[in-house]
């Protein structure tokens, strides 16, 4: 014969366990949004049960707890997808910004200055010996050296650019290991680890491989330790992480390097994936690539111009002066200029192809003709940096379609991810209602287990 | 499959975010009238129109060079016109002061004629159009002809460009045709040995320049005749000319040029996208649970 109070019992673990359930599902719906958060289901048994008698009756319902729905494969993919989609993004963007210095589509930038030049000698073919003719050429060639000048020192700048954003990342990099450091601390200090220290521990994986690929190895006892795909490079390793440093190389460009058994690395190339794999990318690869581009342009342009032009006379009858200087075919194009010689000085154009006949236009037609002829790596010069353009417009399609096809991997796998460890709303409304509707069963249970105790109670009056 | 919240927002996020992207870039296209705004657009694109564009500015200097080469040869033919006048006139009066029906009066007279021509010839001999002596060379070196009417000049002819390997001659070579290019004696030469005979009222020496005066206004003729077929060439470099602006504007254009026609009709399909998107999300909070509890 079951007793008022085991019923009491019953009733007590029942609006226990619908109590948890509405808890469980208010923090699902409280952190529906929230990063790295999976969502809890309530688990729950029904009780020991105790024998009365013949009798085994039913002792209400335990909680056993709430299950954290992960899946650390599904996760991993997620970080993989999101280096992916932010290095795309990252390098996209970046190369955007070193678009933005070229005018040539608007009618503008070296295009236009290249022609002005070659359009200067012939007007000065058609007059020689005019100081406007000869002013108005000396203009055009200066300005062609500085528009090929400002563009490869611009590219420089925005080399600089990155360089301090990389500093910036790095940072960025060891305040989440630290912090991950920390988490795996404080993994350590519950059994079972805490499910929302876990999900801290996820969504900083997730954030540090938005800024770099990484490698997670999830340890038994719930940590996690980070390594560097490639090189194997631990960022953290238990409760202690491995701080990495942006320091200028010789190259003048900013390095990142890290400590490993007591020896410095270097790591740059080793960044792949994540924010600064992108910029590492853009840094080195597409925006170097464009400037030695240019500097080959500038050099093969110089190396021409100035074959005919030091075969020529100026004004004053004086040859072998070269119309540009480069200070050598490294850097030419940051470094092109007029030739000290010929800058501010428009008689010493060479336009004569006679020492004697100043009148003479012969080099000023062959300078004119440069145009035509196939001196930068085989090709006009205008064919050659419209392919110079052309090549780095190329870089950047490829980075911008990498960018949408990264951005749908990761859109895929995070929906993967996300069916099975988001919070559906419509799931915890349900839910909630079953639970409410639940508690008030249980309360009626209670209610009825108490009118019992008083009939009981009554029966001593 | 289960069906996240979050998975509801995030696509719809996506959805819109991919629809707007492609109705600024086709407005872009048509705001702007250009197909690339930017080098990613189409990077084999970007480098037709860089050439094309180069192209048109190369064929047009050119044509300026054209251009003025047909002035200085508009120049050179009308000096060379009046140049011809002189020299038949003075071949003319070779021949007519040979005959003995004229006095040495008569002689004395053409004589002080033929210094006025001799003069007006020095004038033409000379002629410059901004800045350029027309018979002086290619050099370019100062007058031409001093009052003796000697050749200080070169002989090279100016040239300008006109394509990439080609150039077209904007005169004749110095000194022509004033100048014997054989060694012969000039116009000059002839007239002051004409002015001699004259003087000396000799009409067998007269007699002797008549062949000397017809060879200098047939060099006149024949320089006249050089710079026809120098107008012809022009001509022949002008059409060629036209014809490569035609092909690089026609590539240019299709290269570069937005086609409103299947842009516009583009940006009303994108259009209508991104109505779409808005209207769906906006209508994913209606259909929640949420709102019948």
């Amino acid at each position: 014969m079951p007793g008022i109070f085991d019923i009491l019992h019953i009733g007590n673990s029942a609006l226990g366990a619908s109590g948890f359930g509405v808890n469980a599902t208010g923090q699902n719906i409280a952190n529906a949004s929230t990063p790295g958060y999976h969502r809890r289901t309530v688990q729950l048994q029904t009780g020991t049960p105790v024998q009365r008698g013949r009798l085994i009756l039913g002792s209400g319902v335990d909680v056993v707890g709430a299950q954290r729905i992960a899946s650390r494969t599904l996760d991993a993919r997620v970080r993989t997808a999101q280096a992916g989609a932010s290095a795309s993004d990252a390098r996209a963007n970046l190369l955007s910004r070193a678009e933005a210095i070229f005018s040539d589509l608007q009618g503008g930038g070296i295009s236009a200055s290249l022609d002005r030049f070659f359009d200067s000698f012939s007007g000065l073919a058609a007059d020689p010996q005019s100081a406007t003719a000869r002013s108005a050429t000396l203009d055009a060639s200066s300005n062609l050296a500085g528009q090929i000048r400002e563009h490869a020192q611009q590219l420089n700048g925005i080399q600089a650019e990155l360089d301090r954003e990389l500093e910036l990342q790095v940072r960025e990099v060891n305040r989440l290991t630290t912090e991950l450091a920390n988490v795996n601390k404080q993994v350590l200090q519950t059994n079972p680890p805490a499910p929302d220290t876990l999900d801290r521990q996820s969504a900083l994986l997730t954030e540090l491989s938005a800024k770099v690929e990484i490698q997670a190895l999830h340890q038994s006892n719930g940590t996690v330790d980070v390594i560097l795909p490639d090189t194997g490079f631990s960022l953290v390793s238990g409760n202690s992480p491995n701080t990495l440093n942006a320091q200028a190389s010789g190259t003048g460009r900013i390095e990142v390097t890290g400590d490993q058994a007591g020896f410095s690395r270097t790591l740059t190339a080793n960044l792949t994936g994540g924010e600064i794999g992108g910029l590492v990318q853009a840094r080195d690869s597409d925006i170097n690539g464009l400037l030695n581009d240019l500097d080959a342009f500038a050099n093969d342009l110089a190396s021409a111009v100035n074959a005919v032009h030091s075969a020529g006379f100026g004004a004053d009858g004086v040859t072998g002066r070269a119309l540009f200087s480069v200070a050598g075919a490294q850097g030419a194009a940051a470094n092109f200029s007029l030739d000290a010689a010929v800058s501010g000085n428009p008689d010493a154009l060479a336009a004569s192809g006679s020492a004697t006949l100043t009148g003479d236009n012969g080099q000023a037609i062959l300078l004119s003709q440069l145009r035509g002829s196939l001196v930068v790596n085989g090709r006009t010069p205008s064919e050659a940096y419209a392919g110079v353009l052309e090549s780095f417009g190329g870089k950047m399609r490829s980075a911008e379609i990498s960018a949408i096809s990264t951005a749908g991997a990761l859109a895929n796998v995070s929906a993967l991810q996300q069916s099975q460890s988001g919070v559906s709303i419509d799931e915890e409304m349900t839910a909630l209602l079953q639970y409410r509707q639940a508690y008030a069963a249980a309360a009626q249970v209670i209610r009825t287990a108490d009118e019992l105790l008083g009939e009981v109670l009554s029966l001593k009056r | 499959m289960r069906i996240a919240t979050s998975m509801l927002y995030n696509q719809a996020k996506d959805n819109i975010q991919k629809r707007r992207f492609e109705s600024a870039k086709t407005s872009a296209q048509i705001a702007t009238g250009q197909r690339i705004n930017s080098l990613s657009d189409d990077p084999q694109g970007v480098r037709r129109v860089l050439v094309n564009e180069s192209t048109m500015r190369e064929v047009q200097s050119m044509e300026r060079s054209a251009d003025h080469a047909e002035h200085l040869l508009n120049h050179a033919d009308s000096a060379l016109a009046e140049t011809a006048n002189v020299t038949h006139r003075i071949y003319e009066m070779a021949v007519q002061f040979s005959s003995d029906t004229y006095s040495a009066q008569d002689r004395q007279g053409a004589a002080d004629e033929l210094v006025q021509l001799r003069e007006q010839l020095v004038q033409l001999s000379n002629a410059e159009v901004d800045g350029r002596f027309i018979f002086g060379g290619a050099g370019n070196a100062g007058l031409p002809f001093d009052a003796a009417g000697v050749f200080s000049g070169d002989a090279g002819t100016f040239e300008l460009p006109v394509g990439r390997r080609a150039t077209v001659q904007a005169g004749l070579p110095g000194g022509e045709p004033f100048v014997d290019s054989g060694g012969g004696p000039t116009i000059f030469d002839t007239i002051d040995t004409l002015e001699t005979a004259l003087r000396a009222d000799n009409t067998s020496a007269i007699t002797g320049v008549i062949d000397e005066a017809e060879a200098g206004s047939s060099r006149v003729a024949g320089a006249q005749q050089a710079l026809g077929i120098r107008y012809e060439r022009l001509e022949l470099v002008r059409s060629a000319l036209s014809r490569s602006e035609v092909t690089a504007s026609a590539t240019l254009d299709a290269a570069k040029n937005t086609d409103y026609i299947e842009a516009v009709s583009y940006l009303r399909e994108t259009e209508a996208g991104l109505q779409a998107a808005l209207s769906v999300t906006a209508r994913l909070g209606e259909l929640s649970l949420t709102n019948f509890v």
